[in-house]
């Protein structure tokens, strides 16, 4: 049929955007943002001088690094108990939220769990760490007990929110296909809800470093990143509580990139297309 | 009556692939139960193609859904080949629905394997049948295509083809071609009578479309609103193949204007 075979080469000539384009574009973006970055680096640098400001409160970028440095092995020694709260976190409150997240969203009955999660995503969780650090003591366990906490809530939310808005015909036409409820979640319901699951996840992520720093920051025997940078701060070093949040700055783009590529990845293959490749 | 004509009729209800008797629904919704569907009684014998008529919210697709097995009634009986049964029916009984319902993250070709898969047929048996099944709708070029990059009449097929892919013997869709454009419409209509003449399972098609359900049906069941009821069922005697043609011969336009008169009688 004539008109079908038209219809399908005006949609594919739509979709199809030329490669080298695209590539040069995203060159161009890396480019700046590269740039920016250089820029900020270069007035950390300038600024201070130039103000001659009391280097107790802003140091030069050198400074910094060499402060950095000078301490290089107590902060070396406090990366693992803050990468490790966070690692053990992150499994934790990925794992609850996304298991809690399709429970509650496949189920109406306990659809009304949301309503709370939702509340106790407004109050500022902070405030129960002193009770935590209390009962199991200010070590490892109380970090990433309260981190999961933290984290948890917008995994589960965004996961169950996923879970609901996924096509109620998908799921019907599946079920006319005869699928089993288990071949319904694997085969229908996770991939339909992934890219917004994974949103969650890098939402849930981010709160999830802020969470372990605040701890460390709050107890003074925790150990990790954050205790140091208290520590570094009581004793008037300036230069190494700058290394220090850099270092923290370091670990959140990482895992905030990683995740969001897998994002992109994740609604790229939801969308793959012949002629439109996924980058990367 | 003769004893010839009652084990006729005996054998014609016997016969019948598909039946529900007593279809009685209401949905529970919030502000209490809505009433869908009124003493409804149906069937459809082997290799017919049986439309329903009706105007919006008559009930139409909620009989098709309790005819798959989609929603189970407030009351009534379902049979399926003769056996009374509940749920889905994948072996027998498939459906296309108007929104062409495909697994976007899927190609053409993965989703009419879909219900192979769900099967456990092994992959090269489906990828082999589901691509004989996208021929025979006419998108055999068009097998590693997305759903989005498919039209909307072009998705339509590729759920048709996911049906049959079942090799139903009960098909069962729910305006299949309602989001279509007038022209792609016939068209569509066209292919669908080509197809099943072919495969002559028995086709349960939902439309508010007279011409069409005329253009398409051996029968064509008229539902009223409040309560959604069957008012008439009306045979379709016209001859087979029907070309195109046929929709402006004096018989079709008869045919066409005696369901919309029944229709504007129950308003
Ligand atoms: N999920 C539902 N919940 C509540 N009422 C519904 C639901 N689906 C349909 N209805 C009601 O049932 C009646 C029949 O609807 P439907 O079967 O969709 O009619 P049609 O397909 O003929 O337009 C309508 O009054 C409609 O409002
Ligand atoms: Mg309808």
């Amino acid at each position: 049929m004539s008109t079908v075979d038209d219809v399908a080469g005006r949609q594919v000539g739509g979709f199809a955007l030329p490669e080298p384009e695209r590539d040069t574009s995203r060159r161009t973006l890396l480019g700046w943002r590269l740039a920016v970055v250089a820029l900020l680096l270069v007035c950390w640098e300038v600024v201070p001088r130039l103000m001659s400001a009391p280097s107790a409160f802003v140091v030069p970028l050198s400074a910094s690094l060499r402060a950095g440095a000078d301490q290089w092995s107590p902060i070396v020694e406090s990366l693992w108990p803050t990468l490790s709260a966070i690692l053990c976190a992150l499994l934790f409150a990925w794992l609850v939220g996304i298991v809690g997240g399709f429970v509650i969203g496949t189920s109406p009955r306990l659809r009304f769990l949301l309503l709370i999660f939702g509340a106790l995503y407004a109050v500022p969780l902070v405030v129960v760490y002193p009770l935590i650090s209390v009962w199991l003591g200010p070590g490892q366990v109380s970090k990433v007990l309260f981190a999961s906490l933290y984290g948890v809530v917008p995994v589960l939310l965004t996961t169950a929110s996923g879970v609901r808005s996924v096509d109620e015909g998908l799921h019907r036409s599946a079920l006319s296909m005869g699928a089993s409820p288990r071949q319904l979640l694997t085969k229908v319901l996770i991939p339909a809800a992934l890219p917004v699951v994974v949103s969650g996840l890098r939402l849930g992520g981010g709160l999830v470093l802020i969470a372990v720093i605040v701890c460390e920051m709050l107890a003074s025997t925790s150990g990790g990143i954050g205790t140091l940078i208290t520590a570094y701060r009581v004793q008037f070093n300036a230069g190494a509580v700058y290394f220090c949040i850099l270092v923290v700055l370091a670990f959140a783009l990482v895992m905030d990139q990683t995740l969001g590529a897998i994002e992109r990845r994740v609604a790229g293959d939801s969308a793959k297309t012949r002629t439109q490749p996924t980058p990367g | 009556m003769t004893i010839p004509q009652l084990n006729a009729e005996r054998t014609r209800t016997d016969e019948a692939v598909i039946r529900v008797t007593g279809i009685q629904h209401s949905y529970r919704t919030a502000r209490g139960p809505v009433p869908a569907l009124e003493n409804v009684d149906l069937s459809a014998g082997p290799k017919r193609f049986v439309s329903i008529v009706g105007p919006s919210g008559c009930g139409k697709s909620t009989l098709l859904m309790i005819l798959a097995g989609l929603v189970t009634p407030t009351a009534g009986e379902r049979y399926v080949a003769g056996a009374k049964v509940t749920g889905p029916q994948p072996d027998q009984v498939a459906v296309a629905f108007q929104d062409a319902c495909l697994l976007p993250w899927r190609s053409a070709l993965d989703n009419v394997a879909f219900p192979l898969e769900l099967r456990k047929d092994p992959r090269a048996e489906r990828e082999a049948r589901a691509r004989e099944l996208l021929e025979k709708v006419g998108l055999a070029g068009y097998a590693d295509r997305y759903p989005r990059e498919l039209s909307g009449g072009m998705r339509q097929r590729v759920a048709v083809a996911r049906a049959l892919i079942q090799r139903p013997a009960v098909l069962l869709m729910d305006e299949p071609f309602g989001a279509l454009d007038e022209q792609t419409r016939m068209d569509m209509g066209e292919e669908l009578l080509r197809l099943w003449d072919e495969i002559h399972n028995t086709v349960i098609f939902v439309t508010h479309n007279l011409a069409e359900a005329v253009y398409l049906s051996d029968e064509v069941i008229v539902m009223a609103a409040r309560p959604g009821r069957v008012v008439e069922r009306v045979l379709i005697d016209l001859p087979r193949p029907r070309p195109v043609e046929i929709t402006e011969t004096e018989k079709f336009l008869h045919l066409r204007n005696r369901l919309w008169r029944l229709i504007r009688s129950q308003e």
